[in-house]
């Protein structure tokens, strides 16, 4: 184009008019890793894979024996063969027990293994940490720690420790692993003679818990779990120390239980604080914790606890068949696991009692329960359980009798308050308001006479504002989730009520049934209960008491449906069976001589018929006139 | 869910035959029995209730010599043409009563709760309330029926207790009536109103053993016949027959009377929670009854896939009648003589025909 006037003014109104898209970098989108897009894998190029591992293997082991080579030629060219000759013969020991390993099948099938850590441990050393560092891509994580010593003794043993930083306790690591190895020897230890890992285990490590590790799946299990790992150079074999010592929560309240009058301990993340907690509870030599590892990747220490000679052994079986069945590659939540193995995960009713009290742990497994903790979860999970449980709280058998069944009581009117009340309402006013007397009748009529809303929206939105106080005062932190949610609550109920959104007598309706709702101890029932009023809400709303009544009905018959790991959830009431005077309310303690009937435990007597003997002999004092 | 349909205890026994037998007392068994019987009426249904306990009894020793269901006992001693035949004949009845309970509380619901809703929507709410606990199981709606039992008993109890003010005791004497000779073979026609304890004969397999068939006929007819004779009882007290006889729905009119207190009046509405949950229980298990001896007259291996299709056909069958009146009428026809032959001629004759057989065999190991 000429580069005239018109031209020029031509492209001047073009850059002026047109649009220009900015020359930014093109935006990060996600795409598919190379392992996904190929959706075959290409076989050739694994065995090429397989064959260079190997290659580069050999040449390893060719370079440490060329050096040792070097080192004979110079200690015999130097006139130092007697000085060294121990130390040569130890280094040609363990390299011809590598080059043993190195026999053709054996090495194919192992190079092949090298990134699943499937592995066995190889007496080179060197091997030893190149898997290692693979297996932890170094040096690319920096917490993994790689130290390497020199145990004190003739011939020196050469090995590595391996552990990850701020997993182990690094004053336990340095005085109890470190320290003993490098420092306490003395230059005359024949290490080499016979067992070298008994050995040491047995003289130089002062650690309380020590394993012996011959494949890198256990070395990787111990070291991930805060073990510190000690190969030795010539050795197939490691040795797991306990040195585990990260930074966790001490005892404290339990936050989301609190008791008046009961244990003020609650769980921590730590598994074995939790076991410790329960066992000063229930000392007995007959509660079993047994510790099973869920979740491919992390690898997550499940416990599961119950007494032997009382839990029935069929559940404990089906209970570990469900927890091996468990196929996932990360568990870290308690309700996760749950959802894993309950019978009927969908339903929304919780099918295993979570507390963080271990008194109430405690008391589930002498009743001859299973608990279950996952390592890194406060909550652990009592199992099987009927509907009814969830209404028991720690501290019943604490109190007196009466007083604690009063409380029961309160706690079931409550649920049902707290289920039915703003359906029951919507029901009536709707449909049957000849059941409301006339007065009150007046008084609900005179208080909507202004609200632009049909009751059902009125308690709709008033749920949802309750709903969403309860929720903003769970997730701001502390102090403020308290001033939020009284704050919230009083502000919001005042305001809709001047700005005429809704009536005073909708705002005390879902007060109470808010506060009913809190009356439930366990948290996922309580959760449940919420729910079902809002099903029930919109089943009241269409059909008034025909849809309450039906939706109820329902209710009850997906309860009597339900299971809790093979224990019908409405037990014992329906299927009935022997009650034990503990469901709704409760006997006095003397008198609950049975464990529960449901439970088919080993041991059904829990204690005897006349469980206070002193009732039938005579006081001290008349005794002693007697005598 | 194959056609086995688990294993039940007493409390389960009792809980299905009470719920299917009390249901009447809620809609037209008190009127039923008036007219039948005038003030004796609830003697007529002592009386109803008695015959079918003796019924159920011969057919529980029948149970216990041949063991099974109700399809294969009378296999066994009528031949296959023969179990046909008895349960096609019962399958019809539970099938019938659930089409006519479907359209008599629907019709209920429309009378006295839901006066705008509309028809279809009543009729298809009761049949899918059904439904959905049909296919949950027998165990499922047994266990809840026995739930709610307490709740049944103390709810009518406490309806009946309030009305004590409106008690006129004179309404019952005798001279008013058609005099006992009359009540007791009336009652015995009467037995149709508890046609529904036969579901202990079809169901026998899945109760325990002999003993909780045993406990279900005299715990859960007999509680459920005392329940209605006392119903039927105070319902006369309060009305008189005269007027008893127009009222169609016994217990609604009567929890409507009630009247303690400026605070404690009009409380009709607050049992409607309960004469519903009834309804839909007694629907369930006769539709259950009805569906299950299909899978069983035509050998199918499960019985979940007929669920929606017996249901449909059923609610579409309570819509047929006319009005009410002609509901009243057939229920009249099905309670007075179909029920009876299934109450009265089909256990006889298994009861005659193993105690035949058994006289056969005994001539036979003895000759």
């Amino acid at each position: 184009m000429v580069n005239n006037a018109i031209s020029k003014s031509y492209n001047f109104i073009k850059k002026l008019l047109l649009y220009h898209p900015p020359l930014n970098p093109s935006p990060f989108v996600l795409e598919e890793t190379p392992e996904e897009k190929q959706v075959k894998s290409d076989q050739a190029l694994n065995s090429l894979a397989d064959s260079l591992r190997s290659l580069k293997a050999l040449l390893r082991y060719a370079k440490r024996l060329s050096l040792f080579l070097t080192k004979v030629t110079t200690a015999l060219r130097e006139g130092q063969w007697s000085d060294r000759a121990e130390d040569l013969k130890a280094e040609c020991q363990a390299l011809e027990k590598q080059r043993a390993e190195f026999e053709p099948i054996l090495f194919a099938y192992q190079s092949g293994r090298d990134e699943t850590g499937e592995r066995s441990l190889t007496t080179s050393l060197e091997e030893n940490r190149r898997i290692i560092e693979t297996l932890y891509h170094l040096p690319l994580n920096k917490d993994i720690i790689i130290r390497e010593i020199d145990i004190a003794a003739n011939p020196p043993v050469k090995a590595i420790a391996v552990f990850i930083d701020g997993m182990v306790d690094t004053k336990n690591l340095n005085l109890s692993v470190l320290q003993p190895l490098m420092l306490l020897g003395s230059g005359r230890r024949q290490l080499y003679d016979g067992d070298l890992v008994g050995h040491i285990i047995k003289k130089y490590l002062p650690s309380n818990q020590v394993q012996r590790a011959n494949n890198f799946s256990q070395l990787q299990e111990g070291v991930n779990s805060g073990d510190t790992a000690i190969i030795f150079d010539g050795i197939a074999e490691a040795v797991l120390v306990n040195t585990k010592g990260w930074e966790h929560r001490s005892v404290e309240q339990p936050n989301t239980e609190p008791t008046v009058r009961g244990a003020q301990a609650g769980f921590t993340e730590n598994l074995r604080t939790n076991t410790a907690l329960i066992r000063t509870i229930l000392r007995s030599s007959d509660l079993v914790t047994e510790m099973m590892k869920v979740g491919a990747r992390s690898r997550t220490n499940v416990a599961i606890l119950y007494l032997k000679s009382v839990a029935n052994p069929q559940l404990v079986a089906e209970v570990k068949r469900r927890i091996q069945g468990i196929r996932t590659d990360y568990i870290d939540n308690s309700g996760s696991l749950m959802q894993f193995i309950e019978d009927q995960p969908g339903f929304l009713f919780p099918q295993s009692v979570s507390t963080e009290r271990p008194d109430r742990v405690g008391a589930h497994l002498s009743e001859g329960r299973i608990a279950l903790i996952v390592d890194g979860n406060p909550y652990i999970h009592v199992l099987p359980v009927s509907f009814f449980s969830f209404f028991h709280a720690s501290e019943d058998f604490g109190l007196q009798t009466p007083v604690s069944n009063f409380m029961r009581v309160l706690r079931f009117l409550g649920t049902l308050i707290s289920t039915v009340l703003p359906s029951l309402y919507i029901a009536i006013s709707y449909f049957h308001v000849e059941a409301i007397p006339t007065q009150l009748l007046l008084s609900i009529a005179g208080s909507r006479e202004e609200v632009p809303f049909p009751a059902w929206f009125e308690v709709l939105i008033m749920e949802l504002s309750f709903e969403l106080i309860r929720e903003a005062g769970v997730r701001v932190p502390g102090m403020l989730g308290t001033t939020i949610g009284i704050v919230g609550a009083i502000v919001l109920g005042q305001a809709a009520v001047s700005a005429r959104l809704v009536s005073p007598a909708v705002v005390v309706l879902i007060a109470i049934t808010g506060l009913a709702s809190f009356n439930i101890p366990e948290y996922r029932m309580a959760s449940a209960i919420r729910l079902t009023r809002f099903i029930l809400l919109l089943f009241s709303a269409v059909l008034g008491l025909v849809g309450l009544a039906t939706a109820l009905l329902w209710l009850t018959v997906i309860l009597c449906s339900m299971k809790s790991f093979g224990m019908p959830y409405l037990v014992p009431v329906a299927p009935k069976t022997q009650a034990g005077f503990d469901v709704v309310i409760r006997g006095p303690v003397y008198r609950q001589e049975n464990r529960p009937d449901a439970l088919n435990s080993k041991d059904r007597k829990r204690q005897p018929h006349i469980s206070r003997p002193w009732t039938k002999q005579q006081p001290v004092g008349k005794v002693e006139d007697e005598q | 869910m194959s056609y086995q349909s688990g294993r039940m205890g007493m409390a389960e026994g009792i809980a299905l035959v009470f719920v299917i037998c009390f249901v009447t007392a809620f809609i037209g068994l008190p009127a039923e029995a008036i007219d039948t019987s005038g003030e004796l009426g609830w003697f007529s249904v002592i009386i109803a209730g008695f015959s079918t306990m003796i019924m159920l009894f011969l057919l529980i020793y029948v149970f216990q010599r041949i063991p099974g269901d109700l399809f294969s006992v009378s296999k066994h001693l009528f031949g296959k043409p023969g179990a046909y035949v008895i349960s096609a004949y019962y399958t019809v009845m539970f099938l019938a009563l659930a089409a006519l309970w479907i359209r008599q509380f629907a019709e209920n619901t429309l009378l006295v709760a839901l006066p705008s809703v509309n028809f279809q929507l009543a009729v298809g709410w009761y049949a899918l309330g059904a439904a959905f606990i049909v296919y949950l199981g027998i165990e499922n709606i047994a266990r809840a029926t026995y739930v709610i039992l307490p709740f049944t008993v103390a709810g009518t109890l406490f309806v009946l207790g309030l009305l004590e003010p409106l008690y006129k005791p004179n309404y019952l004497s005798p001279w008013l009536g058609k005099g006992i000779g009359s009540a007791l073979i009336k009652g015995g026609v009467l037995v149709g109103a508890n046609a529904g304890s036969l579901l202990l004969a079809v169901l026998a397999e899945s109760f325990q053993n002999v003993r909780t068939l045993k406990a279900a006929a005299v715990f859960g007819l007999g509680g459920s016949v005392l329940l209605k004779a006392l119903s039927v009882l105070i319902f006369t007290m309060v009305f008189g027959a005269s007027v008893a006889i127009e009222k169609t729905l016994p217990f609604f009119d009567m929890s409507r009377l009630i009247y303690l207190t400026r605070y404690v009046q009009r409380i009709e509405s607050i049992f409607i929670i309960l004469w519903v949950m009834v309804g839909v229980l007694a629907i369930a298990v006769s539709l259950y009854m009805g569906i299950y001896l299909i899978t069983r007259l035509v050998n199918l291996p499960a019985m979940k896939p007929l669920i929606p299709t017996v249901t449909i056909l059923i609610a579409q069958l309570s819509m047929i009648p006319p009005d009410i009146g002609t509901v009243f009428e057939l229920q009249s026809i099905l309670i007075r003589g179909y029920c009876n032959i299934g109450i009265y001629v089909i256990p006889l004759s298994l009861f005659a025909a193993t105690l035949l057989k058994e006289k056969r065999g005994t001539k036979c190991a003895s000759g």
